[in-house]
């Protein structure tokens, strides 16, 4: 009998913990990242990429989930601020503060942001600031992080609704489904690695401005110089539609020189292996790969590469890929859409001339 | 000065084969250093160059056989090391391994004044464990470190590689640096230095002497847990092309350019 009193207490129980979820449904929140391009401030696309995700993750979650940008900056982005709406926000969280001056400082804002909000779910890019900050918010509310995600679901696990992020690991030789048992659940997740949306989500929502007080905080790191790389477009490659990329099969410098003009007469960007960037024939900028760049071309063209997993997953989004290799059993063979079983230097020679003959 | 330099050990991820089964074969693999933790060693090196008085200590966490990273960073020239080795901590996520570092930073090596870490690991690739040790330290983290400018006995002044920017910083010590590869050169030990390693200490502490509770150590004091593991499919069909390979490559690279292609 008491066995089964207990039972309908535990019952009971849970029907009261439902409702009281129901009343407090928390948000999911995204980092978003703003970029200077030509002097003009904008959001980089990936803070686009996780506003769709989760959007779709809310739907799956429940009618009531709000999805909340967070902004972490003290510059004006008012201009800008509608895109946020429009690609998938209901609400923005500006945080700002004037003793914001680094990662440091924002990981701190954003702490005491998620402390007062508790959210259920928090996104970040996992770029260079993404992945600088979103491990010290987490260690700091003791709760997991899954890094480089390349989906992301909602699943029941034990009755409740959980994040189910799912990673390469083992250098992309395994995937890992990962579910945590601490809130917020939070992820990062690699630009060019999911879509953002084709259509309007929203023309304007809820705004609201937070100021960290940095109550006892004292900055020890400080920046004594900034120097833009203006060779260097992170998101070149991320958005690139072709994609020409050398491995270690490409042999020497000389070939690497030769796939650089070919990049830049087809209008593609280059790119290199983990193998050629250790050989030192490609910059480590150029990387593709775990290690490296994720990235999502029309067409991916790899020329001698041998397709060790750790790159392959850096290429999975491609939609076409083009691989030229000696070894028809290197694994890119099986991964590639048009396979050519010839040496890649003696193909890009080729191709080099073909062009010419253009001319 | 007192720097801690925090190593792994990691399959070489290069070389996996496959069961039947579809697991992973641990027979027969090969375990390396984490090649950013070379890099970490070195500039340990580099520092105590120019603050000679320094004793630089590795630090791993890892099975028995994670003793063969901190053999060889001991030849590369660290003073000591410093093994955690216990069942209790596998099974570990970023936030476990970061605590566990962290205690056996605070409770045992004590008064450290830079700690050194990878900036990814090849196996694991999060990046994560540099920053969670230094929030579980209370102490600033610079990430992305490209080169060490200059280290004294207050601060530690760094160049850092944020792709669209070149960012040169300066921490108050103590402070953590997650390290990426530069143009170091790694020393390759011979002989001679692998000799003169086996004269080191190689501490090997457990659970009990980190002071860290038994509920946050390893799976136990992981916040995140793994549902399922699969491999990855294939999931294209290969066209081998035999001829005319440079018509058909062109031909897909216009079909994507439209008339932008000269």
């Amino acid at each position: 009998m008491a066995k089964k009193s207990d039972k309908k207490n535990k019952k009971e129980q849970k029907e009261i913990n439902e409702t009281k979820e129901e009343k407090e449904i928390k948000e999911i929140f995204v980092l978003t990242q703003t970029i200077q391009t030509n002097g003009e401030l904008k959001f980089h696309n990936v803070s686009y990429e996780l506003l769709n995700a989760a959007q779709d993750l809310a739907s799956k979650f429940s009618e009531k989930q709000k999805v909340s940008a967070v902004v972490a900056s003290n510059e004006d982005f008012g201009s800008i601020k509608n895109s946020l709406y429009e690609n998938g926000a209901d609400k923005i969280y500006h945080i700002k503060n004037e003793k914001m001056t680094d990662y440091m400082e924002i990981a701190k804002g954003i702490e005491e942001l998620c402390k007062l909000k508790n959210p259920e779910i928090f996104l970040f890019p996992a770029t260079n600031i993404g992945r600088s900050i979103a491990p010290l918010i987490a260690s700091a509310l003791n709760t997991g992080l899954t890094a480089d995600c390349t989906k992301l679901e909602i699943t029941t696990f034990k009755d409740e609704k959980k994040l189910a992020s799912t990673r390469p690991t083992f250098g992309g030789q395994l995937m890992a489904t990962i579910l945590c048992k601490n809130k917020p659940q939070m992820a990062t997740v690699r630009p060019s690695v999911l879509q953002k949306r084709t259509d309007i989500y929203k023309n304007d929502g809820e705004f609201e401005e937070f100021i960290p007080n940095f109550e006892n905080y004292e900055s020890r790191v400080k920046i004594l110089a900034r120097e833009i790389n203006k060779n260097k477009f992170s998101s070149e490659l991320e958005n690139a539609s072709i994609i020409v990329a050398g491995g270690k099969g490409l042999k020497n410098e000389e070939n690497f020189n030769k796939l650089r003009k070919f990049a830049k007469l087809t209008g593609a960007a280059y790119a290199g292996s983990r193998g050629a960037v250790d050989a030192g024939f490609i910059d480590k900028d150029h990387q593709i790969g775990q290690t490296g760049k994720t990235v999502a071309p029309k067409v991916y063209i790899a020329f001698g590469i041998s397709g060790a997993i750790h790159h392959l997953t850096g290429i999975n989004n491609a939609q076409k890929i083009i691989a030229i290799n000696t070894d028809e059993n290197a694994p890119i063979i099986e991964n590639s859409d048009i396979a050519i079983i010839d040496d890649a230097s003696k193909v890009l020679d080729e191709l080099l001339e073909e062009l010419e003959k253009e001319d | 000065m007192k720097i801690v330099v925090c190593v792994k050990q990691v399959p070489d991820t290069n070389d996996v084969k496959w069961s039947e089964e579809n697991t992973i074969i641990r027979e027969g693999l090969i375990n390396i250093i984490n090649p950013y933790d070379e890099y970490g060693i070195q500039t340990a090196l580099e520092i105590k160059k120019i603050n000679p008085d320094s004793e630089i200590i590795l630090l791993s966490m890892g099975p028995v056989c994670a003793k063969e990273v901190l053999e060889y960073g001991l030849s590369m020239g660290a003073d000591r090391a410093v093994h955690l080795c216990d069942k209790k901590f596998s099974g570990a996520d970023t936030i476990a391994t970061s605590k566990t570092l962290a205690c056996a930073i605070k409770n045992v090596i004590k008064d450290v004044d830079i700690i050194i870490t990878g900036q990814f690991a090849i196996d694991g690739d999060t990046a994560q464990t540099g920053p969670s040790l230094a929030q579980h330290l209370n102490l600033p983290v610079l990430t992305y470190v490209k080169n060490i400018l200059d280290a004294d006995d207050k601060n530690v002044v760094a160049k850092l590689d944020r792709e669209e920017e070149t960012v040169t910083a300066e921490a108050n010590i103590p402070c953590v640096l997650c390290v990426l590869k530069n143009n170091l050169k790694i020393k390759n030990p011979n002989i001679g230095d692998y000799i003169k390693a086996q004269g080191k200490n190689i501490e090997v502490l457990n659970l009990e002497d980190t002071g860290l509770n038994c509920d946050e150590a390893g799976l136990k004091g992981s916040p995140t847990f793994v549902q399922r593991a699969f491999r990855p499919e294939i999931k294209r069909w290969v066209r081998k092309v035999k001829y005319n390979y440079a018509k058909e490559i062109l031909s897909d690279i216009r079909e994507e350019n439209g008339e932008e292609i000269r």
